[in-house]
């Protein structure tokens, strides 16, 4: 071997060696830039994180860590198909938003989220969102929102700024359009305790888990209290200006990710629970167990309409749980997936009803949630 | 994947060439999966602003008013107004030991910064979780028990307990819960019962809670709300012993459906309101053999069932299947009432394929139920 050719041989070696160095490098790099999978839930009003523990058990094996004001408070372990989860905890709000409800009632260190503003309950989502772009740098994450965790959600979608890593939304029970049931703190409102309408307030007192119910020979408590006399609950009604504020700004949900909606029918309003010890059902309206609102509280909240003429999940009529055909939403119609489930599931089950949820994930995320 | 990994190779290196040529300052560091920041233990909270401002004994500690009271009721405080500072906080606070934490915690909540205190909650509540702790638990015991403390200030001691959710912390809410005077924290210390034993840290069920709760049923107290807590609590910790204990409830006395109807018989109905809440799959088997009655109305067997739908497992689904394999056609009311309640995908994947392979079914009646009612629920997405 003469010069020359030691001298090219040993040009090739670089040669091909730089090469062999650019595309471990570019290799490292591109497969550095594959997304972590991340999915957000986000519970609802007088809930909690825990709500989605029968979700979490069937698709993560109960990891899920908790976020709070913006704080991963642990590490989740992604599942089979690499998926992360995560769940806020909201109330970050609560105690700084000064919102008083009726009889003065005010936030505790564990208010829910009831005493934000649905404005900062989307705030508290994009601070979630960005603890986790934080984290894991680059990021795709995926929205799953119950009830008014669905109005968070919106409310973080519909701002400009801190969104680009979320990918997909699915709301499940929620009320895009409110629900007549918010009424109540109107007509409590301007019905004050002891002015009248004593049974009325003995509706809020059963809810609330201070007034017990007794029948036959026990008196019951409502197992999971529920204070209508929290702001949140003028929020969620119908007519609420937070709703009317919320809705006309739909047409800044980005156009480009993908949407899913799981609506429930199949109960009358005001059916809360069907779950109550010794009893199957309780609802606020009508004649049953333990106390039932007045027929002008009824007449306020409903109109002239009966009970069965909202069906839903017996908090939130199935209309309302729509968002697609809201005035203004243009979303791609091939990126929007429904769900509709006509089978009685109270409002309060609808997060452990991992079947229906995933159903809509696959059809939404296709690979990037089934794995395959 | 070849073709880009060459691409961004090539940019990578012209980039680096461009940076060196330039004589730039170092790109910023990605941030890497999992990552936390780097303290440690050469973290030290001394020099830690937020921490100096609230340590118990420091000066800036009784004038640190930069965040004002009621959870921010103002300015938050610089230090935590975003989330990164929020974050950076809260890593460094979980590498404190937990004796340190806990004073500091209590100098947040007599200061009331809740901000801090929220994410002092989470720090301590984790550290907590750890062995050798006691003395910090008698200490939480005596606060809560304390009269220095306003209602809201205990309502945090409270969510510190909840938060934790270690047979501890289970004790002391317990004991309060049971001999303290009725109080405007019972519904808050029932609460908690319940919140603990659903709360699955470490990404799993706390079967060792289950003792604790039931030593508190064997007393069988008398008031209902804590009674029905109590046997919910059991179930929620989902211990084997647990679920056995609530089915021995039921059996023991069989409550008649005019009794049920009635409300006599408090430890029974507990117990039956209660197994609808067991979601650890390792109940499975006590449960699926109470499953073996012949009697169709018998009310052990019929809660059994209730219990197995309602914790949306496939173990439990399984169990539910091999029953109705069995069944005769009398129990297809009890296949509509089961069935139709599936509500996890694998259970409905399996059930799909046991019918479409045409397993042997004990009564025709109840496998073609069973395809009617598979057909109703399944989710079709448009």
């Amino acid at each position: 071997m003469n010069t020359l050719q030691a001298k090219n041989t040993s040009l090739s070696v670089r040669v091909v060696g730089l090469l062999a160095l650019v595309f471990i490098i570019g290799t490292q790099a591109a497969t550095a830039q594959e997304p972590a999978k991340v999915l957000l839930l986000l519970h609802g009003m007088n809930s909690s994180p825990d709500t989605w523990n029968d979700f979490v058990a069937a698709k993560f094996q109960n990891s899920c860590a908790i976020i709070a004001n913006g704080v991963l408070t642990n590490n989740s372990t992604p599942n089979q198909q690499g998926v992360l989860c995560y769940r806020i905890r909201f109330g970050s709000f609560d105690l700084r938003s000064g919102r008083v409800g009726l009889e003065g009632v005010k936030a505790t260190s564990s208010s829910s989220g009831d005493f934000s503003s649905i404005r900062d309950l989307g705030r508290e989502v994009r601070r979630a969102v960005r603890g986790i772009l934080n984290r894991y740098g680059n990021v795709e994450t995926v929205l799953v929102a119950h009830s008014r965790g669905g109005l968070a959600a919106r409310a973080f979608l519909q701002q400009r700024a801190g969104k680009a890593s979320v990918v997909g939304l699915l709301t499940t029970g929620a009320p895009h359009r409110g629900s007549r049931l918010g009424r109540i703190y109107k007509y409590l409102k301007a019905h004050p305790r002891g002015t009248c309408c004593q049974g009325d307030w003995k509706v809020v007192d059963f809810l609330r888990g201070k007034r017990k119910c007794r029948v036959g020979l026990i008196s019951i408590e409502n197992p999971i209290p529920l204070d209508v006399r929290r702001p949140t609950i003028s929020d969620l009604a119908d007519d609420s200006p937070a709703i009317d504020n919320l809705n006309p700004d739909i047409t800044r949900l980005p156009p480009a990710i993908q949407y899913g909606q799981i609506v429930y029918g199949g109960l009358d309003l005001g059916i809360l629970r069907t779950d109550i010890p010794v009893f199957d059902e309780y609802s606020i309206f009508g004649d049953g167990i333990c106390d039932q609102l007045s027929t002008e509280a009824e007449r306020f909240m409903l109109g002239d309409k009966t009970p069965s003429k909202y069906p839903g999940d017996g908090a939130v009529p199935a209309a309302s749980q729509r968002y697609f055909n809201l005035s203004g939403f243009s979303g791609d119609r091939t990126k929007l997936h429904r769900l509709g489930v006509d089978s009685g599931i109270l409002h309060t089950q609808e997060t452990a009803q991992e079947a229906h949820i995933s159903a809509v994930l696959a059809t939404m995320m296709g690979s990037w949630w089934t794995g395959q | 994947m070849k073709k880009s990994g060459f691409l961004l190779g090539i940019a990578s290196l012209l980039a680096a060439m461009v940076w060196l040529y330039l004589g730039g300052q170092a790109p910023p560091a990605s941030v890497s999966p999992l990552a936390r920041p780097q303290t440690g233990s050469a973290y030290d909270p001394a020099f830690d602003p937020a921490l100096e401002g609230s340590k118990p004994h420091s000066p800036a500690a009784r004038g640190n008013g930069r965040e004002t009271s009621a959870r921010g009721g103002g300015k938050p405080s610089a230090a935590f107004d975003t989330v990164e500072a929020r974050q950076r906080h809260f890593d460094r606070l979980v590498e404190q030991p937990a004796d340190f934490l806990w004073s500091y915690w209590q100098q947040l909540l007599n200061d009331h910064h809740v901000t801090q205190l929220e994410m002092a909650t989470y720090a301590l509540a984790h550290k907590l979780r750890q062995a050798g702790n006691e003395g910090i638990y008698s200490s939480i015991a005596e606060v809560l028990r304390g009269s220095s403390l306003s209602t809201d200030q205990k309502r945090w001691v409270v969510d510190l307990l909840t938060e934790t959710a270690t047979s501890e912390a289970l004790k002391v809410v317990l004991n309060e819960a049971v001999n303290s005077q009725p109080s405007a924290l019972q519904r808050l210390l029932l609460e908690s019962i319940l919140k603990m034993t659903n709360n699955r840290w470490d990404a799993r069920f706390h079967p060792e809670l289950s003792p604790v709760l039931e030593e508190i049923w064997n007393q069988r107290p008398g008031e209902w709300d804590l009674l029905l807590t109590v046997a919910t609590g059991i179930a929620n910790a989902g211990a084997e012993r647990g679920g056995a204990l609530l089915l021995r409830a039921v059996a023991n006395s069989r409550p008649t459906v005019t009794e049920v109807e009635k409300g006599k018989n408090l430890p029974a109905l507990a117990a039956l309101g209660a197994l609808r809440k067991i979601r650890n799959p390792e109940v499975v088997p006590i449960l699926a053999k109470e499953l073996t009655h012949t009697d169709l109305k018998d009310v052990v067997f019929i809660a059994s069932g209730d219990a197995l739908v309602a914790m949306g497992r496939p173990e439990a689904t399984e169990a539910l299947l091999e029953w109705a394999k069995q069944a005769p056609r009398e129990a297809t009311p009890l296949v509509e009432r089961w069935f139709r309640r599936i509500r996890d995908s694998v259970s409905l994947e399996r059930l799909h394929k046991d019918l479409a392979q045409n397993k042997p079914f004990h009564s025709e009646q109840i496998k073609e139920k069973l395809a009617v009612i598979l057909k109703e629920i399944e989710p079709v997405v448009e």
